[in-house]
């Protein structure tokens, strides 16, 4: 049986003299199309002190352009049975609706008008209604919610000052506060540009006709200007293991119970090496017989829930290993039990039985990643941007059944040193 | 040449979605099995649908049904609870199980090459569980640590007051959970009691989406269920006391950066005859981003991340719910909007157009929602739980596209009542509290 799914035979790459990348992949299952469009934009484009824009930026872009009125772009959708929506990241900014197929040209339309004729809908009072929504989302997501700050203190403790990841997606409140129109111009014109972009469409349409409609109403949208360089790190020779071996911190939250987090500077997305270290995560951690909640959780009932994880970015990920503590368990201890775990896998490969249950966990969790038409357009648009072929997306579990145990082994001595985590509790507020 | 860009383009001839055709037949003992092929992904997802469920507790055990499915796989005559995740994690799939009011559910999703597999395990949990003294311990305090996690869970917290002060003295008062101190009460002989009381293949379902033949499933399921026998059990009728009256709880979170709220009371259960239309009308109020309340809230004066109302699904009346996270200073003006909303769908049929793009949505959006096999499972699942008929979805387009705005009007005053609504807000009482007094005449409570 082969791998998983073939697709590299039926997909359709174009490049449009204004630099849009255009990726189409054809599957008449379902009278269905997903339209996604994937700006090589995010947080790590901005600056200190202008935090959260690209995010505010998004919601600027659900709120009309030239010929599409405030609140048309999702009643538009809608109105014919579509789901829209948007995402941010640390590096890219992607837009997406799947909408019948017979409504595909007005997804090209309402995602053309934005990306080429914006700015003239814009007005201070959307700005400031979305600036408000967004500041109500930082508060759910973040302030609000139990250990929401953690992952922004985590990088702020992992990221040197000026790194472009030590700040939050969602950005710092008084920064979100402060944002100018002049600067959303500004950000416009500079990022959301058609060779600053991907398009993919999956789904119920003949491909000819597809690029057709596609030329038609992108084809006139200018390039302009080159955008500025993405940010580079200071290191040129890649990530180290980390930059501050012996930060701690501990921050008391609106929380019951204790969880600990771990933190080390990881490869990047297109690295040789993440495959291994996406591999040893699940081999670690992925399901309940894996040795650390197998130990952790149900053995020795330590921790709560665990995980070994990386954040899939560009420049390098985030790893990390985060624990939940067991009320009435000793803090210290329970640190000490997860990094005599860790430090084993540095000393010896994986066992057979928990390489093979993270190879087929692996290559079912791919299978799932291509199942919907959104979701697989999504993962082209990634291919698309970051490995510059989308067709790549054939080869993904190809380059997984490659890794050994061995690779693994090397992942986890190379990059997870617990002598050199960054650590960080949450801790509750009435044990202080 | 440059397109027209000043108006949407017109929509291609549209290609009819049909919901797939699925099979269903019979085993001996009850169990009934409901097949539905889908090509593609060398994936088979199933799931065994029990009639045990969360409203079996009895008044001193809130909580057994969860902790029961809990126990079902962490241990059977034949392997340990570990051994079991081993084998089928090892092939890449995963064995869950739980308890939903109307059902308990045991689930498994493998590569099509290992439907046997998966199919003897999810067998072998359903039927031949142990539950040993050890787990049945090492559970509990799992259990007991989650209810402890969820108490500084603001949006968990607000559920549960909601659903407390809607339904006192039935068993839907407590999250299907349970609590810390009914789980301490429980030992093995209330697990096996329950078990053996409740737990049957008389009305049970089996569904299987995927890469899965007739015969194989034929072949696998009469083995793995081979003389499984049990009585069927009933459902009970879980009947509220009506609210008097409109009141408003304060759950106080000095210091809490934003205020959680559900706004409600018991609404219809699932076979209510009402049920689609006062799903068009819910979408319509909160259940699409163009919605009245998402629009009003959100996009006009910024109060809120999101807004969402919905009617709930059990087999007896659920809850009719509008939640949202609001700024705490405008706590009191969004809820005056929110109920400003409410009494409009009472006063007067919402518009032709306004009904006709919600009911659009809802059709256009349904295929979308099937895409994947897990999508379809749970719609096989509503139909099996709820018995809404076979056709039910090959029909539900042309249901759904009858209804009339004359029809919302009456369903909102069927319905809705706002005025013996519960409103259950987590937040600093400091800062609510006046907000509150100063617009509504409800009675204000504040716990801790």
């Amino acid at each position: 049986m082969k791998a998983g799914l073939e697709f590299a035979s039926r997909l359709v790459q174009e490049r449009l003299d204004n630099g849009l990348r255009v990726v189409l992949l054809p599957d008449r299952s379902r009278p269905l199309v997903s339209v996604n469009i994937w700006y090589h934009v995010g947080s790590k484009n901005e600056s200190p002190g202008h935090t959260g824009f690209a995010h505010l930026f998004e919601h600027m872009l659900f709120q009309g352009s030239q010929n599409v009125g405030t609140n048309d772009h999702f009643a538009l959708i809608q109105q014919v049975g579509g789901v829209a929506n948007g995402s941010t990241s640390y590096d890219c900014t992607n837009y997406y609706e799947t909408l019948p197929s017979q409504c595909l040209e007005l997804g090209l339309w309402l995602e053309s008008d934005r990306m080429g004729f914006l700015l003239p809908a814009l007005d201070e009072a959307k700005l400031q209604n979305q600036k408000d929504v967004v500041m109500n989302e930082r508060r759910q997501r973040v302030d609000n919610q139990p250990y929401g700050r953690a992952f922004e203190i985590l990088h702020e403790l992992l990221y040197p000052k000026g790194h472009p990841y030590r700040w939050p997606v969602i950005g710092y409140m008084d920064d979100i506060a402060a944002t100018t129109l002049a600067e959303v111009h500004e950000f416009f014109t500079t990022h959301y540009r058609p060779d600053n972009a991907v398009l993919t469409l999956v789904g119920d349409f003949e491909p000819h006709a597809a690029l057709q409609l596609v030329r038609k109403y992108f084809e006139e949208l200018p390039a302009g200007p080159k955008p500025p360089a993405t940010p580079s790190l200071e290191a040129p020779e890649g990530p180290q293991p980390s930059s501050a071996p012996s930060v701690r911190h501990e921050l008391r939250d609106a929380v019951n119970l204790p969880r600990l987090y771990l933190a080390w500077r990881g490869p990047a997305l297109t690295a040789g090496d993440w495959p291994a270290g996406n591999l040893y995560s699940v081999a670690t951690s992925g399901g309940k017989s894996s040795p650390l909640y197998r130990d952790l959780v149900l053995e020795h009932e330590i921790a709560q829930d665990v995980y070994v994880g990386m954040m899939p970015l560009e420049l390098e990920s985030t790893l990390m290993a985060v624990m939940t503590v067991r009320p009435g368990v000793d803090p210290t201890q329970a640190e000490k039990a997860l990094l005599d775990r860790l430090r084993d896998w540095r000393v010896s490969p994986p066992h057979p039985g928990d390489f093979e249950r993270a190879q087929n966990k692996t290559r079912v969790a791919h299978l799932h990643e291509v199942e919907s038409f959104e979701s697989r357009a999504d993962l082209l648009s990634l291919f698309a941007t970051h490995y510059g072929d989308a067709a790549l997306i054939d080869s993904e579990l190809e380059r997984y059944a490659k890794v050994t145990p061995n690779d693994m082994l090397e992942f986890a001595h190379r990059y997870q040193d617990p002598e050199r985590a960054v650590t960080l509790w949450v801790l509750p507020e009435e044990s202080s | 040449m440059a397109p027209d860009r000043s108006h949407p383009p017109a929509a291609q001839p549209a290609r009819s979605f049909e919901f797939p055709d699925f099979e269903r037949r019979s085993l001996g003992s009850g169990l009934e099995l409901i097949r539905l092929a889908v090509d593609g992904l060398p994936l088979v997802h199933l799931r065994l649908l029990l009639t045990a469920g969360g409203h079996h507790a009895s008044a001193g055990a809130p909580g057994l049904p969860s902790f029961t499915a809990a126990l079902l796989d962490e241990g059977t005559s034949q392997r340990t609870g570990i051994e079991l995740a081993a084998k089928i994690e090892r092939l890449g799939g995963y064995l869950a199980t739980g308890a939903g009011w109307d059902a308990t559910v045991i689930e498994t999703e493998v590569l099509a090459q290992d439907l046997g597999t998966g199919l003897a395990l999810l067998a072998e949990v359903a039927r031949e569980p142990s539950f040993p003294d050890h787990e049945i311990g090492r559970v509990r305090r799992q259990l007991q640590a989650e209810i402890k996690r969820r108490e500084a869970q603001p949006s968990a917290v607000a559920t549960k007051h909601f659903q407390r002060t809607l339904y006192q003295g039935t068993v839907y008062d407590t999250p299907l959970i349970g609590t810390h101190d009914a789980l301490e009460r429980m030992d093995r002989e209330h697990v096996l009691d329950f078990y053996s009381h409740h737990v049957t293949p008389a009305g049970a379902t089996l569904v299987a989406v995927g890469d899965i033949t007739s015969e194989q499933l034929a072949e696998h399921a009469e083995g793995a269920f081979a003389g499984w026998t049990g009585d069927p059990i009933d459902r009970p009728r879980i009947e509220a006391k009506p609210q008097k009256a409109a009141r408003i709880e304060i759950i106080d979170r000095p210091g809490a950066a934003q205020t959680e709220i559900r706004l409600g009371h018991v609404g219809i259960h699932r076979a209510h005859p009402r049920y689609l239309a006062a799903v068009v009308l819910s979408c319509l109020l909160g259940g699409k981003f163009t919605s009245r309340l998402n629009l009003n809230l959100r996009e006009k004066r910024g109060f809120t991340y999101g807004v969402s109302s919905s009617f709930g699904k059990r087999s007896s009346p659920a809850p009719f719910v509008i939640a949202t996270a609001l700024a705490n200073e405008h706590v009191g003006e969004a809820l005056a909007e929110t109920f400003g909303e409410i009494h409009r769908l009472l006063d007067e049929a919402p518009s032709d157009r306004e009904v006709a793009d919600t009911r659009d949505y809802l059709i256009g959006s349904f295929p979308y929602t099937v895409e994947t096999l897990g999508g379809l499972a749970g719609r096989l699942s509503d139909l099996a739980v709820y018995d809404l008929g076979d056709d039910y979805y090959a029909t539900q387009a042309q249901a759904l596209g009858s209804i009339s705005a004359s029809e919302l009007l009456d369903t909102a005053r069927e319905l809705l009542t706002p005025d013996r609504s519960v409103v259950v807000c987590v937040g600093p009482a400091e800062e609510l509290r006046p907000q509150l007094e100063e617009r509504f005449e409800a009675p204000i409570t504040v716990l801790s």
